[in-house]
C-alpha cells in the first residue's frame, strides 16, 4: 500500500530507506530513539522539506524526485497523531476539532460518533490547557479522524499518558480498519496493536516481518493469535482461531474478542492428537542453542520461530517437515477487549 | 666632527616649537551660510598666525543655545544682529567687541539654467510647484526672502508654494536637489568669484528686504584667549575682506 | 493653554501619520516577517540585513537619501512622474512613504520574533489536518501572534510620533500638511519661544505615557488570558 524509496543526509540522521508497507493493519516502526522513526513520519506526511525519492499511497504518487512532483501535507490524505497531541492553544476543544471537520466532507452524524467514541462530550467548551495528558491526545485522534484521513500517522501516541486512555485509543484503531503506521520504542504497547513491524536502527530498515516473526526481536519467545469467544465457564473459556479451538484457565471475564498471547513456556508438545489438540507442522529444527532447539513451524498462514526446551521434545521423533501436536496449558490477553 | 643625529633632531624640535611658541587652536562657532568663507579666512589666518581654528557651523539659534549651555567656542560669527545681541545681554558674550563682520546678499537661485531670469520675473509667472525659503522665525535669510516677497506684494499667490528648510542650508538642499524648483538662498552658496557658479540666479536688491548684518562677538571663554581676539580683528583686514567678497558678501 | 492653531494642527498631523503609516505598515510587515521566519530562501541572508538598515541609520542619513531619490532627478521621482502623481518631498504622502521605511524594523522584527516563538508547529499539525497555507496563516498563526502584533504596532506608532530628523529634511514645514509636533517643537525652540515649546513638549510626552501605558496593559491582559477561561468558552 505504501512504497517509500528515500535517501536524506541531516546532520545528525542519514536515511537510506527502501519500504514496501502491507495494505492492511498496524505496521509498527520500531527502534531506539533516534534512529529515524518520527522522520519517517514526516516525510510521508510530507512535511519534510526537502523533496527527494519516490513516495506512493495507494497507487498515487505522493512525490517523486524524478518527476518533480509533491503534493503538499494538505492534499495527502492522512491523519497524524503527534506526540503530545499538539492542540491549537488558542482554541477550545469544539473550535480544535470542528477546525479538522469542516475542512473535510464529513456528515455531521458520523463525526458526532466519533466524538461519542471517543468520549469527549464533556471536554467541547474547555480549553487545551484545562486537559489532562490523556484528554489532549484523546481530542488529537478525535481531530485527526474527523478528517476522514485514509492512512493514520501515529507518532508515539501513547507516551504519557494513562491507561485507560491508552486502552480507549488502541480498540479504537482497531474498530478503524484504517491502513496504519504506528512509531513506537515500546515493546508492550506494540504487541498490543501491531500486525507488521518494521525495526528501524540508525536511519536503515534493519529487518522487517509480520508481528509474530519479529517476536523473538522484541523478547518475546511465543505467539500471538486473535480468538473469538466460544463459551466460558468454570474459570476456563474457549476461543476460536485461525489456528483451531484453544482452550485456557482465565480468572477474568473473558472478552469476546481478543488478541492471546501464547507464550512457549505454556506449550506442550505430542506426537499424536488426542482429539483437542493443535496441529503444527515444523518446518526446521535447530539444535545450536544450549538447553533450546529453535523450531520454525508453519502457523495459520505464515512461518515463525519459537523456542522449546529440548528436554520437551526428548523422547518424540520430531524431524523438519513433521506435524506435531500442541496443547496450550495458558495464554494472555493482549490488547482490546 | 661627528654629526650627532640625535642632536640634529633635537635642534629641529627647538626651532619647530619657538617658531610656534604663540600657536593655538580655538574652537568658534560660525553660522551655516558663512562655513565656506570661514575655511578659508581660518587657514589664511593659520598661514599667518599657526594658530588653528577649530569651526564648528549650525543655525544661530541652535549655536546660541550651545553657547548658554557651555558650550567651547571662543566666539561666534553669527547670521544676523540678534543672536550676537542676546547673548552680550544675557552676559555670555562680550558687548564691546561685537561688530559687523559682513553683510549678506539674498539671492533667488535654482539649479536649472536659465529658470531664473536676471530681473526674478519668474516670481511673477508662479510657473513652478514649490518655492523654498529657509524659516523666517528662525533664519535671517528667511526672513529676508519673506520681506522681498511681501515688498513685491506676490504673498497671496505664492502663499501655497512655499517649503520651508529650518536653516539656509537645507533650503539650499531643496534647491540643488530639484525638489524645489528654485528658492532664495545665500548669494554666498551660490556665488565664486564674481559669478554664479551653477544654475539661474537673481540678484535680489537689497532695498527688498532689511539688511543682514552679520555680527561677530567673543563669548565669555574667548575673552581669555588672545587668538580669539587676534582672529576677530583678523576679520577685519583687507585679506579676510577679499575672501568674503569672493563669495558674494559686503 | 497657550498652544496656537498651527501647534494644534502639528499634534493632529502627527496622529494621522502614526495612524496611516503603521496601517500600512502592519499590512507589509505581517507577510514579510512570515518570509523572513518560515522560508527557506537563500536570499534570506541577503535581504535580512536591507531591512535592518533603518534601524541603525541616522535619520539625518535617510533623510538626505529620501530627499535625493524623490526629487525630481531620482529614481522614485521619476516614478512619480511616469504615475502622474505629485511630487512626494513637501508632501504629507511623502512624509508616510518616509514613516513607513522609517519605522519599517520596529514592526518587522517584533512580529518575526513573535512567530519564530510560535514555530510552525502549529502550522504543520494544521497543513496535515487539511489547511492550506493561507488557511493556517489566518487561523492559527494571527491569532497566536496578536500580542506580538499589536505590540508591533503600538511600538511603530510611538515610533512614527518621535519622527523629526527625516522629516525635517523633506518636508519642507508647511502647516497642516508637514509641519509634524517634532518639527513645531523645534521651530518653537529654534525661535526661542520657549514657553510654547514647553507646552508641546509636555503634550508630546503626556501622548508618549499614554502609548506606552496601552502596551503594557495589553501584555498584561494577554498574559492572563489562560484564567479567564469563561469569557471564551463558546461552542
Amino acid at each position: 500500500m505504501l512504497y517509500l524509496k528515500y535517501e536524506l543526509n541531516k546532520p545528525r540522521l542519514n536515511l537510506d530507506l527502501d519500504i514496501e508497507l502491507p495494505s492492511t493493519g498496524v505496521t509498527a516502526l520500531f527502534g531506539q530513539s533516534g534512529a529515524g522513526k518520527t522522520t519517517i513520519l514526516r516525510i510521508i506526511a510530507g512535511l519534510e522539506p526537502t523533496q527527494q525519492g519516490v513516495l506512493r499511497f495507494m497507487g498515487q504518487v505522493w512525490q517523486d524526485k524524478t518527476t518533480k512532483i509533491f503534493i503538499p501535507p494538505y492534499l495527502r490524505k492522512i491523519g497524524y497523531v503527534f506526540q503530545e497531541g499538539k492542540l491549537f492553544n488558542h482554541l477550545n476543544i469544539a473550535k480544535n476539532l470542528s477546525f479538522a471537520s469542516s475542512r473535510s466532507k464529513i456528515k455531521k452524524e458520523e463525526a458526532e460518533v466519533i466524538i461519542e467514541e471517543l468520549g469527549l462530550k464533556n471536554l467541547l467548551s474547555r480549553m487545551p490547557q484545562k486537559l489532562s495528558g490523556g484528554e489532549k491526545q484523546q481530542v488529537a485522534f478525535a481531530r485527526c479522524l474527523l478528517t476522514q484521513p485514509d492512512l493514520l500517522l501515529l507518532d508515539e501516541p501513547f507516551n504519557a499518558i494513562d491507561v485507560y486512555t491508552t486502552q480507549l485509543l488502541i480498540e479504537c484503531i482497531h474498530k478503524l480498519q484504517l491502513p496504519t503506521l504506528y512509531v513506537s520504542h515500546d515493546r508492550n504497547e506494540i504487541i498490543k496493536i501491531a500486525d507488521y513491524m518494521l525495526h528501524i536502527h540508525d536511519g536503515k530498515i534493519i529487518t522487517h516481518g509480520s508481528l509474530n516473526q519479529m517476536l523473538p526481536l522484541l523478547g518475546y519467545n511465543g505467539f500471538i493469535i486473535n480468538g473469538k469467544l466460544i463459551s466460558s465457564n468454570n474459570g476456563y473459556c474457549c476461543y476460536k482461531t485461525d489456528i483451531g479451538s484453544i482452550s485456557f484457565p482465565t480468572v477474568k471475564t473473558p472478552p469476546s474478542n481478543a488478541r492471546i498471547y501464547v507464550d512457549s513456556r505454556n506449550i506442550n508438545l505430542y506426537k499424536y492428537d488426542t482429539g483437542k489438540l493443535i496441529a503444527l507442522h515444523i518446518n526446521s529444527i535447530k539444535y545450536d542453542i544450549p538447553f533450546y532447539c529453535q523450531l520454525n513451524v508453519k502457523l495459520a498462514n505464515e512461518n515463525i520461530d519459537i523456542l522449546i526446551l529440548k528436554e520437551k521434545i526428548a523422547n518424540m521423533e520430531v524431524h523438519s517437515m513433521s506435524t506435531v501436536f500442541i496443547e496450550i496449558l495458558q495464554a494472555d490477553f493482549i490488547g482490546y477487549q | 666632527m661627528i654629526l650627532n643625529k640625535n642632536l640634529l633632531v633635537l635642534t629641529y624640535l627647538a626651532i619647530f616649537f619657538t617658531l610656534h611658541a604663540n600657536a593655538d587652536t580655538i574652537n568658534i562657532a560660525v553660522a551655516s551660510n558663512f562655513s565656506q568663507p570661514a575655511k578659508e579666512i581660518a587657514n589664511r589666518f593659520k598661514q599667518q598666525t599657526g594658530s588653528s581654528v577649530l569651526i564648528s557651523t549650525g543655525a544661530s539659534g541652535t549655536l546660541y543655545n550651545q553657547i548658554k549651555n557651555g558650550a567651547p567656542y571662543t566666539l561666534l560669527l553669527a547670521a544676523d544682529e540678534t543672536t550676537s545681541q542676546k547673548l552680550a545681554e544675557e552676559g555670555y558674550a562680550l558687548k564691546a567687541s561685537q561688530f559687523t563682520y559682513a553683510t549678506g546678499q539674498l539671492v533667488l537661485w535654482s539649479s536649472q539654467k536659465n529658470f531664473v531670469d536676471s530681473k526674478g520675473r519668474i516670481l511673477f509667472t508662479g510657473k513652478f510647484h514649490h518655492l523654498a525659503i529657509a524659516n523666517p522665525k528662525i533664519a535671517p535669510y528667511g526672513l529676508a526672502a519673506q520681506s522681498t516677497i511681501t515688498k513685491l506684494q506676490l504673498e497671496n499667490t505664492l502663499k501655497d508654494k512655499i517649503v520651508q528648510g529650518d536653516n539656509i542650508g537645507s533650503t539650499y538642499q531643496y534647491v540643488a536637489s530639484g525638489n524645489a524648483e528654485l528658492g532664495f538662498v545665500a548669494l554666498s552658496q551660490v556665488y565664486y568669484k564674481g559669478k554664479i557658479v551653477s544654475g539661474s540666479a537673481w540678484i535680489v536688491p537689497s532695498e527688498l528686504y532689511p539688511a543682514i548684518k552679520q555680527d561677530a562677538i567673543l563669548t565669555v571663554s574667548g575673552e581669555k584667549s588672545k587668538t580669539a581676539q587676534e582672529f576677530l580683528n583678523f576679520l577685519k583686514t583687507p585679506a579676510a575682506k577679499e575672501i568674503m567678497s569672493m563669495y558674494g558678501y559686503k | 493653554m497657550i498652544l496656537s492653531t498651527n501647534d494644534w494642527a502639528s499634534l493632529w498631523l502627527s496622529l494621522k501619520l502614526a495612524a496611516i503609516s503603521i496601517l500600512i505598515l502592519l499590512i507589509i510587515a505581517i507577510p514579510t516577517a512570515y518570509w523572513l521566519t518560515f522560508s527557506r530562501s537563500r536570499y534570506k541572508i541577503i535581504i535580512s540585513p536591507v531591512f535592518t538598515l533603518p534601524l541603525i541609520l541616522p535619520p539625518t542619513v535617510l533623510g538626505f537619501y529620501l530627499l535625493l531619490l524623490m526629487g525630481p532627478q531620482g529614481v522614485i521621482g521619476h516614478l512619480c512622474q511616469v504615475l502622474g502623481i505629485e511630487q512626494l518631498t513637501f508632501s504629507f504622502s511623502g512624509l508616510v512613504v518616509a514613516s513607513i521605511i522609517y519605522s519599517f524594523p520596529f514592526v518587522v522584527l517584533p512580529i518575526q520574533n513573535t512567530f519564530s516563538v510560535i514555530g510552525k508547529s502549529s502550522l504543520e499539525v494544521a497543513a496535515t489536518l487539511g489547511a492550506k497555507p493561507f488557511d493556517s496563516i489566518i487561523n492559527i498563526l494571527l491569532p497566536q501572534a496578536k500580542i506580538g502584533i499589536i505590540s508591533a504596532g503600538v511600538i511603530g506608532f510611538a515610533h512614527t510620533i518621535g519622527e523629526f530628523g527625516i522629516v525635517l529634511m523633506i518636508g519642507g514645514n508647511i502647516p497642516g500638511k508637514t509641519q509634524l509636533a517634532s518639527v513645531q517643537l523645534y521651530n518653537h525652540f529654534e525661535a526661542y519661544e520657549y514657553s510654547q515649546a514647553n507646552h508641546l513638549a509636555l503634550i508630546l510626552l503626556g501622548l508618549s505615557f499614554i502609548i506606552l501605558l496601552i502596551l503594557y496593559m495589553l501584555n498584561h491582559k494577554f498574559s492572563h488570558l489562560d484564567t479567564r477561561e469563561n469569557a471564551l468558552s463558546k461552542i
